[in-house]
């Protein structure tokens, strides 16, 4: 055997190179990619008795044949047989296949060998004498390009003159071992317009033995149920695993069950186990809570009927977020930058004065521009299909770890460990030589970057509503954002006047930088506890030695050294530079629990999914949903003074409130969803489902929760 | 020193936002009875074609290798150019999209195209390069052939196989019910296309 397939491997290359160094037109005359041969189970049959039939196709390097769902091209492996009346072939055992991701397309199929089994019953009348049966295959056989080729093998049993062989071997081990395994457990699915969300429960995950860098995925039996190419998030604890894949072609309202594999793919490459499984839709019920997305098809193709967004106009949209923009002023860590920026404007005299307004408005074309900048990401993303919202930019622990970085080093430089150049307290000296403009412009795009935490409120509804509006209305949102931001700092170095309210310089204003730069490194802390629930304690520790790093260079730069010295000075010196960045292309995001449920919130709480949702929706308890995230301020801030507090928890546990809490620290493909219904893109979200009436069976229109709580407020909501 | 420091760390704050956004597959807005996304190619022949200038009229999309078996099976036949000839006296335009990377099969140079035209007798309204696979991507074409039917308003009324018979076999051919030719018909007595959606067959688009 293993001499067959050396020699065949061997001509398979010859052809290979043949084939494309000579017209490619050509290449239909070869048709030996694979070498295809038959076994029975035994040579020698009794009646009434059933044995296998293996099928072996061997494939040259490279070249595959595909599984019963073949992806988004090729075919599946066809096998027809011819056999004498009465004796009966059962279906194809498809073993687990792997993935070949191409471009935007991808396939399930097979590499080098692959055994396929059939049962074949003998009838009780068997004939006597030799049994003859022919196979007909007909594959498709790609590597890039595809070759279809035929074969027609034929066998036979009962014939004396036939040698007998032992074929446990492959019976036994091979036939077997890359079948899909058993799988014990309650399987789902739900569906909304953009994803297939599939959860597994009751499952032993443990007995998966589910390797780090592995990826865990469905191979749906039938074509169109997920987009094949694209990969899957999940996630698992001890007894459950959840799946979002997204949507393919096919509308899923016909489908009660979907069949398929869950396949662990070692390293998100080759398949290392497949388990049949088979979900059963649960998207039925959620269909019909006012919550849930009537999946797309041909016939109901009108948007989905939205819950109604507060009847947002372009016009108050932009007014939100202008307003919304004033607010972040306020938020700790762009504060002490606004601040120092507006002291300038204290020590400015003369003519320096007429400059003011330049810079004013160098201050504001950075803001402005970066709002832009990462609007226009946001929509380019949200356009390329990934679901995303608000806030994005902090699912990912690199701009985290970056943005502590930033922080840092502002703090050290409040606080006076260096002053090297300009600093944001005297550019006045700078003023009259023009380069403090460049200085105003980069102030405000650190003011932008150092805002993006914060959601404040009134911005929550206007971002939502620019993600759903065409290109130039939601930039003309972002950029009132951004106007919002800027326009104190605008207002205070344009209009002469205003500047009266500031107070006289003197030394006071050393002591007043210096205090600055404890909000600076308390935003950095807060920082760097996001990161430890998204990279864990190494990303912490990465973090705070780039951190060291940044100090350890400022401290370098003040030595004065000479000859010898200053060339290693130098050296330590770039490698410092170094460490901090790389330090973060380090930082992953590790699969955690959510942690932000404190504890004493545990018994009340579950963390949200649509599955926990749709459970909790079938009773008839109200239902409370928040949707926060650790990098959020303003839901912290609510958390802590409107719901984690013992009235509020009590309120809920008297009305017996379900209460589903959703963490969007990292991305969660299942929370963006839901805020996408709710027309937000962002966190916070509270929404409040009232109980179901006695009566009529139906639950009242679910309620938005302002973006501002107070226990007061929240009691208001739950009670009405 | 500082100073351009700091604006060094601000540049790479955006750095891998603005890779995330890179690396992301386009990925395709086509669905069956919204606006077909616009396009504008140059064909084979050096002429500019604009699909938003073809509304009020039916527009077939034939994703086409004529490397691939399927296509062969469909071109060798006779069956492709006899379709396209019957839609295109019924004032249909028809546009032959090969979407083949330089150096993957299928990839062709203008004049290659116009001699592959004229010797298989290709009877559609004219043939468009996509090397770049833009047009590709922006409809998700995943195979050779691929057909998609655009209604005189310009939305989608069919996408999917050319016909019922999934198989490279050219015999498969004949008793095979050709799904364009039913859209077509469909949208020509009025009425909405029985079979909007079918599963495409063939190989896959060489991006």
């Amino acid at each position: 055997m293993k001499a067959i397939k050396t020699f065949f491997t061997l001509c398979a290359t010859i052809i290979c190179v043949t084939l494309f160094s000579q017209n490619a037109a050509a290449q239909d005359n070869f048709e030996h990619y694979a070498h295809v041969s038959v076994v029975p189970e035994k040579q020698n049959v009794t009646p009434g008795e059933t044995i296998k039939l293996a099928t072996i196709i061997d494939l040259a390097d490279h070249w595959h044949v595909y599984w019963r769902n073949p992806g988004d091209s090729g075919l599946p492996v066809d096998i027809q047989w011819t056999a004498p009346k009465g004796f009966e072939i059962g279906d194809i055992t498809w073993p687990v296949p792997d993935k070949i991701v191409y471009d935007i397309l991808a396939n399930y199929g097979y590499f080098k060998r692959v055994v396929f089994t059939q049962d074949l019953t003998i009838p009780a009348n068997m004939p006597a004498g030799k049994i003859e049966l022919k196979e007909k295959i007909n594959l498709l056989v790609c590597n890039e390009i595809c070759v279809p080729e035929s074969y027609t093998i034929p066998i036979t049993l009962n014939d004396p003159a036939a040698p007998q062989a032992n074929n446990d071997a492959l019976f036994q081990t091979e036939a077997k071992e890359k079948l899909p395994q058993k799988l014990t457990g309650d399987f789902s699915f739900s569906s909304n317009k953009k994803n297939l969300i599939i959860r597994l429960e009751n499952v032993d995950t443990k007995s998966l033995k589910i390797g780090k860098n592995d990826t865990l995925e469905f191979f749906p039996r039938d074509y169109g149920i997920i987009m094949h190419a694209q990969a899957p998030t999940f996630s698992y604890d001890e007894n459950s695993i959840s799946l979002t894949q997204a949507r393919g072609d096919q509308p899923l309202d016909d489908f009660d069950v979907l069949p398929g594999l869950l396949v662990i793919r070692k390293n998100g490459d080759k398949s290392s186990a497949g388990y049949a499984i088979t979900l059963k839709a649960n998207g039925k019920s959620l269909k019909n809570s006012a919550s849930a997305a009537a999946p797309q098809t041909p016939e109901n193709k009108t948007p989905l009927p939205k819950i109604k967004t507060a009847n947002m106009t372009t016009l108050t949209a932009l007014l939100f977020a202008f307003l919304g923009g004033l607010v972040l002023n306020l938020m700790p860590c762009v504060f002490p930058v606004l601040s120092m920026k507006a002291l300038s404007l204290v020590k400015m005299k003369g003519k320096e004065i007429a400059l003011a307004r330049k810079h004013g408005l160098a201050y504001t074309g950075g803001v402005v521009l970066s709002f832009l900048a990462v609007g226009g990401m946001l929509l380019l993303l949200k356009d390329a299909g990934e679901s995303i919202g608000w806030g994005f930019q902090l699912q990912n622990p690199m701009v985290i770890g970056l943005l502590a970085y930033v922080l840092f080093t502002i703090g050290l430089n409040l606080i006076g460990l260096f002053d090297i150049g300009t600093n944001m307290g005297n550019v006045g000296q700078k003023l009259t030589q023009g380069q403090g403009l460049s200085q105003s412009f980069f102030t405000g795009i650190l003011a932008t970057v150092v805002a993006t935490p914060c959601t404040a409120p009134f911005m929550g509804a206007a971002l939502g509503f620019a993600i759903i509006q065409p290109a130039p209305i939601a930039l003309g949102i972002f950029t009132a954002l951004g106007l919002g931001l800027a326009t104190p700092y605008l207002v205070l170095s344009c209009v002469p006047a205003t500047q009266k309210i500031l107070p006289k310089p003197g030394a006071w204003m050393n002591t007043f930088k210096q205090f600055l730069a404890f909000p600076m490194f308390a935003s950095a802390i807060w920082l760097v506890w996001v990161l430890d629930q998204q990279s864990g304690a190494f990303g912490i520790f990465l973090v705070l030695m780039g951190m060291l790093s940044i100090a350890f260079c400022v401290w370098l730069t003040h030595h004065k050294t000479s000859g010898i010295l200053k060339a290693v000075n130098m050296l330590v010196l770039v490698i410092c530079v170094l460490i901090p960045p790389i330090s973060l292309t380090y930082l992953k995001t590790v699969e955690t629990a959510p942690q932000i449920i404190e504890k004493s919130m545990e018994h009340l709480s579950k963390p949200f999914s649509y599955s926990a949702l749709d459970d909790a929706l079938s009773s008839d308890d109200p239902v409370f949903v928040e949707m926060t995230a650790a990098w959020c301020i303003t839901c912290k801030f609510n958390h802590a003074v409107a719901l984690n507090v013992q009235s509020t928890k009590k309120l809920f546990t008297e009305k017996n409130i379900r209460y589903l809490i959703g963490d969007w620290t990292n991305n969660d493909q299942e929370i963006t969803n839901y805020l996408s219904e709710f027309d937000r893109n962002g966190v916070p979200l509270y929404v409040f489902y009232g109980k179901r009436d006695p009566q009529t069976g139906k639950r009242p229109e679910p309620k938005i929760l302002p973006q501002v709580l107070t226990p007061g407020l929240v009691q208001d909501y739950v009670t009405k | 020193m500082f100073k351009k420091f700091c604006y060094f760390l601000l540049t790479l704050a955006f750095i891998p936002v603005a890779l995330g956004w890179v690396t992301l597959p386009v990925q395709a807005d086509v669905e069956i009875g919204k606006p077909a996304p616009n396009f504008t190619a140059t064909d084979i022949y050096g002429k500019e074609v604009k699909l938003s200038d073809l509304k009020g009229k039916r527009v077939v999309l034939e994703w086409t290798n004529h490397l691939c078996p399927f296509v062969r099976k469909q071109y060798g036949t006779g069956n492709m150019q006899a379709t396209q000839e019957k839609a295109t006296k019924d004032g249909v335009v028809w546009l032959s999209i090969v979407s083949s990377a330089p150096g993957k099969q299928g990839n062709v140079t203008p004049a290659e195209a116009q001699k592959i035209v004229k010797d298989v007798g290709a009877k559609a309204t004219t043939r468009i390069l996509d090397p770049s696979g833009k047009i590709g991507r922006l409809y998700g074409a995943k195979t050779t052939p691929h057909m998609f039917v655009i209604d005189k308003n310009g939305n989608v009324a069919y996408e999917g196989a050319i016909d019922d018979k999934p198989s490279p076999d050219p015999k498969s051919v004949e008793d095979a019910k050709n799904l364009v030719l039913a859209a077509l018909d469909d949208l020509d007595a009025g009425k909405k296309v029985e079979v909007p959606f079918t599963v495409p067959y063939g190989c896959s688009v060489k991006y």
